[in-house]
């Protein structure tokens, strides 16, 4: 009998597919295809202190196998999610991930604190990786030091499981994810989307308002999982891998190359059924292969 | 559930004009559930080339049927692939997505139909199902040029008043429709409205005007988007208008600022379906977001594809508005 149930630093969950932070909202909009109970965690929408408009239009743009995105945090802030979202999630039996974006190290441990002992709240996601907005957001994830900072502020208020989410746009991923273990944190989460851009050669602009925004969909899969292998090897920490995946075969990469689970982005804005497909399609591959379990094949590829 | 991701079988994909094509579809559970102002999302390519869906407006609803339509124009790669499909084959659709139009069900009253290029195909179903509620329906269409325009047959066939515009002038008014809407409502203000909301009066169904293009306005000056002061100190107070009840309006921005301007200097309640540039048409990418201005005045940026695309005229917040 084959059981999907993953376990991660205290985090239990069904199966090991989770929708990611940014490509799910709150998890309404996709209620109507399948129940938020279905994927193995919703990691919300990047949560911040205040709530915030995001940027202007246009905020996306399509590329190679992919695309580009600049919303810059949109979105009601800690205090509505409490009121108004997380206890509908709660309701739906969805296990929920908050994803949290502060200004400073100072604002982390507030947004941190807000979210102490919330009910129905299953692990913290730090954000030290946005691309799309300016102070704070990305500048912590790509200096040791600081992503160490943030952590231990995290830290500090989070009882729960305290996931870190990295940035790919860091010469040495390894040096921040082993800064932020050290920290504290419990699970990675890798990787945010990639810096890219886009011109309009017929007006000879930029296409995205913010000029450069984030890069995701199955055109950013090589680089993710190069970073989830490398990371893998170096530190002792359960890994959410995260970068085009779209399909059961590219979870499975994902796993074979030392992830504990994997999350569902921009295969959620191509596919509203993508998370409960890659669920059937991972277990149907594992009973064909002759696993019982996700750890089973779990850094089979690792050197 | 409501959405058919099941896909739809392609009947037909023909040429309506150059570059401009028809699709009809049949896709029975889409299109029961399927209401005028909702839109599609359709997968062009296999190996994400393209990676996002597409979003059209349907463009006819035939529930009986089970049939749907979609217009388009070819402008990039992923529209030439579109046009080059064969009838027969497999079409991975997704809808019917967005909230669409609504109406008044009980008291007859008259409707003007206002599009701008694409923005025609959302309005097409939407004149049949006012038609059917013994509605009255002008329609004014615009354009870049006569091939640009289309539905014209189906709004005549339906008994609707047409007016059109074409800003290279190769066919009605030359210049932009709102010219001709302006002029309508002008007319209307002139003659008093509740002379002309008279009981029963030019409503009846299969007895109002004739069908067909109206080409009397063809002299007439080019109409620009800025003229009209719209809610400008002063402007903003109007007539009213004894000609039309309701306006809707679909087409691209700078379109739908003229209209709504008219909207609010004739004050007429108005229905507007915004097009922008969309990610998943499910509300989950925020790409499609627009500012809107609540009853409270507060500005909040909304999706498009989720929260509209038909939002009330007096809530789109143009940023060049005063």
């Amino acid at each position: 009998m084959t059981s999907l149930e993953v376990r991660l630093a205290g985090l239990t969950l069904p199966n090991p597919v989770l929708a990611a932070s940014g490509a799910f909202g709150f998890g309404r909009e996709f209620a109507r295809y399948y129940p938020p109970s279905v994927p193995g965690a919703i990691m919300v929408k990047g949560l911040t202190l205040a709530p915030r408009a995001g940027n202007d239009s246009p905020r996306i743009a399509e590329t190679p196998a992919g695309m580009l995105n600049s919303i810059g945090l949109q979105n009601p802030g800690v205090d509505a999610f409490l009121r108004e979202e997380l206890p509908w999630l709660k309701s739906q039996g969805a296990r929920v991930i908050a994803n949290i974006n502060g200004h400073s190290i100072a604002e982390f441990g507030e947004i941190a604190r807000r979210l102490e002992g919330a009910d129905g709240l299953s692990a913290l996601e730090v954000n030290i990786s946005c691309p799309n907005v300016s102070g704070g957001g990305m500048f912590f994830g790509t200096d040791p030091r600081l992503a160490a900072q943030v952590t231990e502020a995290v830290r500090e208020h989070c009882a729960l499981p305290l996931i870190v989410k990295l940035s790919p746009n860091v010469a040495d991923i390894v040096a921040i994810a082993r800064a932020v273990a050290g920290a504290g944190a419990d699970i990675l989460s890798l990787i945010n989307t990639v810096l890219g851009m886009a011109i309009d050669i017929k007006t000879r602009r930029p296409i995205l308002a913010r000029q450069v925004g984030g890069l995701s969909g199955p055109a950013i899969k090589p680089i993710a999982l190069r970073m989830v292998w490398e990371t893998a090897q170096a530190v002792n920490l359960p890994i959410i891998a995260m970068g085009g995946i779209v399909s059961p075969a590219d979870a499975a990469e994902f796993f074979l190359a030392g992830a504990a689970a994997v999350a569902v982005g921009a295969g959620n804005f191509i596919d509203p059924h993508c998370v409960p497909k890659i669920i059937s399609g991972l277990e149907r591959w594992l009973a064909q292969e002759g696993y019982s379990s996700i750890s089973e094949i779990r850094g089979l590829a690792l050197p | 559930m409501a959405e058919n991701t099941e896909g739809a079988f392609l009947e037909k994909n023909q040429s309506l004009a150059p570059g401009l094509y028809e699709m009809t579809l049949l896709a029975p559970a889409l299109v029961a559930a399927a209401r005028p102002g909702q839109f599609v999302m359709l997968r062009l390519g296999e190996n994400w080339a393209p990676f996002l869906r597409r979003p059209f407006g349907l463009a006819g609803i035939a529930a009986g049927a089970g049939r749907c339509q979609i217009v388009y124009r070819v402008v990039g790669e992923g529209t030439a692939q579109m046009s080059r499909w064969q009838a027969g084959r497999q079409v991975d659709i997704l809808g019917p997505l967005g909230n669409g139009f609504t109406w008044p069900g009980v008291e007859p009253g008259r409707a003007a139909l206002v599009g701008g290029g694409m923005g025609i195909a959302p309005l097409l179903p939407l004149a049949q199902a006012l038609r059917q509620a013994g509605h009255q329906v002008s329609a004014f269409l615009g354009g870049a040029s006569l091939d640009r325009l289309f539905g014209l047959g189906q709004l005549g066939d339906l008994g609707c008043r047409a007016q059109i515009a074409t800003e290279d002038g190769s066919a009605g008014f030359a210049g932009l429709i709102t010219g001709p809407l302006e002029r309508y409502l002008l007319a209307g203000a002139g003659a008093g409205r509740d002379a002309v909301a008279a009981p029963g009066a030019d409503t009846a169904a299969g007895t109002d005007h004739a069908a067909g293009t109206d080409h009397a306005a063809a002299a007439g000056p080019r109409a620009s988007a800025d003229a009209d002061p719209g809610g400008g100190p002063g402007a903003g107070i109007g007539p009213g208008s004894g000609a039309v009840d309701i306006v809707y309006a679909c087409g691209p921005m700078p379109f739908l600022r003229a209209v709504t301007g008219l909207c609010r200097r004739f004050r007429l309640p108005a229905q507007v379906s915004l097009e922008e540039r969309m990610g998943c048409g499910l509300g989950a990418c925020m790409g499609c977001a627009v500012k809107i201005k609540d009853a409270s005045g507060t500005i909040q940026q909304r999706r498009i594809c989720y929260d509209g695309p038909v939002f009330d005229g007096k809530e789109v917040f143009f940023l060049d508005q005063p």
